[in-house]
């Protein structure tokens, strides 16, 4: 039978990251932390510290959670640039096919929380029925 | 100032930035208030809890203190962040609002539209 590579095998070992733009709030004992967009993701105090320092490594949690809210990104990506730039154009009125794309794959957590927050619930409802 | 709750806090002005100090004493606004002075090479953050505040904060000096504090190593973090990024931010806003990759079009209908060359044209 074949059997899939381990994890190590799709990702070089000296891979580097590179930290996105982004904002952050102390909201108790947890960040909120949002990408130059304005999507947000909730921290503890020890992932904020391994965000910042790019102390992540795929399949620890948290750097899947970075990338898919646009925190980090890998340095010979153009890919999270170009989406963000997009959709930094969209909430400026400019059309933005790729952030909608993206935003379909986003991980489901991430959309979990953003639904407990009714005017990001109300805009990413409208935001995704026009570009269906 | 003279009030029970005032309390100075100083910081090397060689490794302080003032923004990030202004940006804490601003966040401070309705908590407490905040005077900053420099004072040879330090800065001295003088701060006063304000009385009728209706933000839940200890008149304890020492909590002010902490809480000041933690502010301005939030500021520092956000210094330190922006300058890491700064960089690829001026790259996303060139591809938001600029021009390496938007190119601005007319469909026959004369409504115009925006792409770019990463996703499929509709």
């Amino acid at each position: 039978m074949t059997r899939f590579q381990p994890a190590e095998s799709f990702h070089s070992a000296d891979e580097t990251l590179q930290l996105l733009p982004l904002r952050f709030e102390r909201a108790g004992k947890h960040y909120l932390v949002s990408n130059i967009v304005g999507d947000f993701v909730r921290l503890s105090d020890d992932e904020m510290t391994r965000l910042v320092d790019l102390h992540v490594c795929p399949g620890d949690g948290l750097y899947e959670k970075a990338y898919a809210a646009h925190l980090i990104t890998r340095m010979d990506q153009k890919i999270s640039t170009t989406i963000i730039g997009d959709a930094t154009s969209q909430s400026h009125g400019l059309s933005s096919p790729t952030y909608s794309a993206a935003y379909f794959c986003r991980d489901a957590a991430l959309r979990t929380f953003l639904s407990l927050l009714p005017g990001f619930a109300a805009k990413h409802r409208s935001f995704k029925i026009r570009h269906e | 100032m003279g009030g029970a709750t005032d309390l100075a806090v100083e910081f090397d002005a060689g490794v302080q930035s003032l923004g990030a100090l202004q940006a804490a004493a601003y966040r401070l606004i309705g908590t407490a208030t905040c005077q900053i002075d420099q004072v040879s090479d330090r800065f001295v953050c003088r701060l006063t809890l304000v009385n009728n505040s209706t933000k839940k904060m200890s008149s304890d000096s020492e909590t002010l203190r902490t809480h000041f504090l933690n502010l301005v190593t939030d500021e520092n973090l956000r210094e330190r962040i922006a300058a890491r990024t700064e960089g690829v931010r001026n790259v996303i806003l060139s591809l938001a609002f600029g021009s390496l990759q938007i190119h601005r079009t007319t469909v026959p209908d004369g409504q115009p539209w925006v792409h770019d060359d990463s996703f499929p044209a509709r």
